[in-house]
């Protein structure tokens, strides 16, 4: 159901080839600016844009992590990125448009060890 | 996020920058702190991070875009960018916003007065519904109705959901110290219900009060309730006190309530006994029906002529020939002044035109000034596109404040407007609301595009060439045909204003110059109250009615007195069918004639003279009538005769003889100063009602004896009230108020024109002068003569001017034909107004023009030479 609601709106977010590597980066666990591009290799120019609209059209929600947390770990704070159930419905529709190479599955994989830890 | 939010964002960049610089930040210190990690130097690291990352600000900027709505980001600058550029060159923007402020404000004030007058329904729940009823009769002009008519056709049709009737009159109310005069409508039953309206305070009537023999009542209006009653709450039950009758007010109705006219303060319920019921040929009521939802006024018209005709088989002896008119209520109130304001928002948009024209050709100027700075915006790679946004803004933002200041010029002028303009419909209804605000924003909108667009395309077309020119030394092509040709339009536009003012002008002269047949100076009329219950005894009204006259001519100061039913040179008419008794069966001796009831000293009175028989004498009542008929009337109907005198004519009311003619008199306008007097009967009786106009010739100033005759009047009749008295001269100028008011605003919009439309010529030949400063310094040095100097600038002002004066005539002649009804004594293409006018601008444009011709030719060729 979730997939009919959301898939009218698809044209709404300009579904490219990288805003579907975002999208799919996401939906692996990868959950940061900074990762996303490290995961996809796409350049920063790209990235942040497309997080900002995909959040604009409500398939991601963002929230920024706690001051404790990075102050504690001595570095800025994060901003965290999560897929939204509209967000995963349109991945659905975008990865059959543009499969991701493998390659890049194959660079999230070794990346979410790391987003464990 | 949806559109809103980020609108929202645009007004708050600091915060969505924040956001995002802490974002990136986190980026690429996560980046150095990676590589620091892999051995690289703390600097090295943050360098290398930085690098990778590329440049902060662009990807910053990039990020922004998709949080904010670009374009009023954009729109936001381009404000923040006119207000300071505006705010720089203070007397520019102060005349621009005062010029717009006049052309917006004048043109809302006219709008705003034709949405009130014109576009609003009247103010009655559904009032398109409702519709004004009328019986027309081939032989005469009376068009009300009879009280048992009207009840037979809200019987009978089957468009209208109710048919109500009323009839106004004038009466004393006795209840003060001095009998106050009050005008009242007796209503028949139905009346709150067609109006959909009732009362603000208490109830409306019953059937049982319309019935004789019931307890009366009244319903009074607000301003009556504030005056009388100190708008006390507990009113209902009080009385008022016309003549020696005490009435209980059952209620008080809402202030916006001003049927049938502004002046009406009491309302009756209309009762008839079942005799006086029944006339089939009394004509009493002008008629009210609301339509039944969906239907037209064309349905109700067939529907109620159907109704008459079946009427007509009924009653063929009082039926048979009476017709029906059924007209839109609103058309009824209001149809007298549409074209008048029509043709004055006409001339206002035409001044709105000229506004924006005149300040489109300062931008064009002040544009080329700022050449070099729209170059170097080009050259930094601002887009064309950009340029034009940012000049359109400019304009726009002139626009604003020329409309925010106008809305302030439109409610000084419309609250002017009623005040000069108050015996018109509707008037008390104007005002400046959502609508008319809307309106003006729509104007600015409007002028924004018809102002700036044409400088906006024009600078943003303009090359880079300012740029790599030096300073000062600027390639402007100084044959500036665009400017010229916006300074021809506004001449060629003042022309046409000036010619619809200048028609009007004349024709309001020739009807001060028209020769009346009468003489109006030192003439003071009024009116006494009267009831038209004291119809049922004639004798006794015949009586009191002489007895007045008697007195009145016994004051000292006073020459005669008369009375009349309607005043002479006050647009009023009454036709009548009548035939000459002499000429019974001959077709042709049917004729149509004005019918005037005066008394018999009324030609005395208002001195028109006897041309030949002999004056009336005083008429018996009930004996036949003596008449008395113009010149007109004789030579049009009566030249086959040698003599009118002593031939009979026998009127349309069966109810009196044939009527001797005794005299003839001269031609006189009665029935308005702009109608030729066509063929007039008058009938000599001083009574035709209880309360018909007095007529008193004075020797002095006639507004003098006003309170003499006051005094008098108390003294003969206590209990009566005299009211409208005013100089006869004063009553034809009213009669004339839209006329006058029309002839004055119009003359005030195109000398405003003008002036602008010279002030446009002025600033753009001083602009030309400017430009061409240094070739004519050139020209003086190799000894051209400043008389050629100056000859050569005024003729190229004047040529403009000179063809915007053709172009500007054949204008006049479409917006002149607009007037045609509106003019007396003058053709719309009157060639000495159209001359006149021609010359005057010619010779306006020569002095606007003189000035800086004469700047040009006192150039010094020494100091020109030398900035060379």
């Amino acid at each position: 159901l979730t997939h009919k609601l959301y898939i009218g709106r698809i044209p709404a977010v300009n579904l490219t080839y990288a805003t579907t590597l975002v999208l799919h980066a996401l939906a692996t666990g990868v959950r940061h600016g900074f990762d996303i591009l490290d995961a996809t290799g796409l350049p920063s120019g790209t990235v942040y844009p497309i997080l900002r609209r995909l959040e604009r059209e409500t398939l991601v929600s963002a929230h920024w992590e706690e001051a404790a947390i990075a102050h504690k770990e001595q570095r800025p704070p994060r901003r965290y990125y999560e897929l939204t159930a509209a967000g995963k419905a349109v991945l659905e529709t975008a990865v059959v448009r543009y499969p991701v190479p493998r390659a890049i599955t194959a660079r999230l994989r070794r990346l979410r060890p790391a987003q464990s830890s | 996020m949806s559109w809103l939010h980020r609108l929202w964002n645009t007004f708050r960049p600091e915060r969505v920058q924040s956001r995002i610089d802490r974002e990136l930040s986190f980026h690429i210190a996560e980046r150095t702190d990676q590589l620091r990690s892999e051995g690289l130097s703390e600097e090295e690291a943050t360098r290398r991070a930085r690098r990778q990352f590329g440049n902060v600000t662009v990807q910053a900027e990039r990020t922004r875009d998709v949080d904010i709505a670009l374009w009023a980001d954009g729109l936001l600058r381009n404000v923040r960018y006119a207000v300071r550029t505006l705010t720089r060159t203070p007397g520019f923007t102060a005349a621009v916003v005062l010029t717009l402020a006049l052309g917006i404000g004048a043109n809302t004030a006219v709008f705003s007065a034709i949405d009130a007058v014109l576009l609003q329904p009247l103010p009655f729940p559904d009032g398109d519904r409702l519709m004004q009823l009328r019986q027309t009769q081939e032989r005469t002009a009376e068009t009300n109705i009879a009280p048992v008519r009207l009840e037979d056709w809200h019987r009978l049709n089957s468009t209208f959901e109710a048919i109500t009737g009323y009839l106004t009159e004038n009466v004393s109310e006795t209840s003060g110290d001095l009998p106050e005069r009050v005008r009242r409508a007796s209503v028949t039953a139905r009346f709150l219900d067609v109006l959909g309206v009732a009362p603000a305070l208490g109830r409306g009537f019953t059937p049982d009060e319309h019935q004789i023999g019931a307890p009366s009542a009244v319903l009074i209006s607000d301003r009556y309730w504030r005056r009388r009653f100190g708008a006390d709450a507990n009113v209902a039950g009080k009385s008022v006190r016309i003549g020696s009758t005490s009435l209980p007010i059952v209620g008080v109705m809402p202030a916006s309530f001003l049927f049938p006219d502004r002046d009406v303060e009491l309302w009756f319920p209309a009762r008839l006994s079942k005799q006086l019921a029944q006339v089939r040929y009394a004509t009493w009521y002008t008629g009210i029906g609301r339509l039944k939802p969906g239907v037209t006024p064309e349905q109700a018209r067939s529907n109620l002529a159907a109704v008459q005709a079946q009427l007509g088989e009924q009653y063929p002896e009082t039926d048979a020939k009476i017709g029906v008119e059924v007209m839109p209520l609103k058309e009824i109130t209001v149809g007298g002044v549409r074209p008048s304001l029509w043709l004055l928002f006409g001339a206002v948009s035409v001044l709105l035109l000229i506004t924006c024209t005149n300040i489109a050709a300062l931008l064009l100027s002040r544009a080329a000034q700022r050449q070099q700075e729209i170059s170097v915006r080009l050259s930094l790679g601002g887009t064309r596109a950009a340029v034009a946004a940012q000049m359109l803004t400019e304009t726009g933002m002139l626009a604003l404040a020329g409309s925010a200041a106008g809305l302030l010029v439109a409610l000084g002028v419309s609250a002017g407007f009623s005040s000069a303009a108050m015996d018109l419909p509707r008037m008390e209804e104007i005002a400046v609301d959502g609508r008319i605000l809307l309106y003006t924003l729509a104007l600015a909108v409007t002028v924004t595009f018809v102002c700036g667009l044409l400088p906006a395309i024009r600078t943003a077309r303009g090359g880079l060439a300012g740029a790599s020119n030096e300073a000062g030394r600027r390639q402007v092509s100084t044959r500036n045909s665009l400017q010229w040709l916006l300074v021809g339009t506004q001449v060629a536009l003042s022309v046409t204003l000036l010619a619809g003012a200048g028609l009007l002008v004349r024709s309001f002269l020739e009807l001060s110059r028209v020769n009346p047949g009468f003489e109006s100076k030192r003439v003071l009329t009024f009116h006494m109250s009267g009831s038209w219950a004291e119809m049922t005894d004639r004798g006794r009204l015949v009586q009191r009615i002489d007895g007045t006259l008697e007195a009145l001519r016994a004051l000292p100061g006073v020459d005669a007195a008369a009375t009349a039913i309607f005043l002479p040179g006050v647009p009023a008419h009454y036709e009548s069918t009548f035939e000459l008794v002499e000429g019974r069966g001959d077709k042709e001796a049917r004729m149509i004639a004005e019918s005037r009831v005066v008394s018999p000293d009324y030609f005395a009175t208002m001195r028109i003279p006897l041309v030949g028989g002999e004056r009336c004498g005083h008429q018996p009542l009930g004996g036949p009538r003596d008449v008395v008929v113009n010149r007109a009337f004789a030579s049009r109907y009566l030249a086959a005769w040698p003599s009118a005198v002593g031939l009979h004519l026998a009127t349309d009311n069966r109810s009196s003889p044939p009527a001797r003619i005794v005299g003839i008199v001269g031609d006189a306008r009665e029935r308005g100063l702009d109608r030729d007097p066509g063929p007039i009967v008058y009938t000599c009786f001083s009574t035709p009602n209880p309360t018909p106009y007095f007529l008193v010739r004075t020797h002095t100033e006639s507004a003098a004896l006003a309170q003499a005759v006051r005094l008098k009047m108390k003294e003969l009749e206590p209990a009566r009230a005299v009211y409208d008295i005013a100089p006869l001269e004063e009553r034809i100028g009213d009669a004339f108020t839209q006329n006058r008011l029309r002839t004055v605003l119009l003359v005030l919009f195109a000398l405003t024109a003008l002036s602008l439309s010279c002030v446009g010529l002025y600033g753009t030949l001083s602009y030309v002068v400017n430009l061409r400063r240094r070739e004519v310094g050139l020209r003086l040095a190799l000894g051209a003569a400043r008389s050629d100097i100056i000859r050569q600038f005024l003729v190229q002002g004047l040529r403009v001017a000179g063809l915007a004066c053709v172009c500007g005539l054949v204008l006049s002649i479409a917006f002149t034909r607009a007037l045609s009804g509106m003019l007396y004594g003058v053709s719309p293409s009157d060639p000495l107004t159209l001359s006149s006018v021609i010359a005057i601008v010619l010779a306006v444009a020569a002095l606007a023009a003189l000035v800086p011709a004469t700047r040009a030719a006192l150039v010094e060729p020494m100091r020109t030479l030398r900035e060379e």
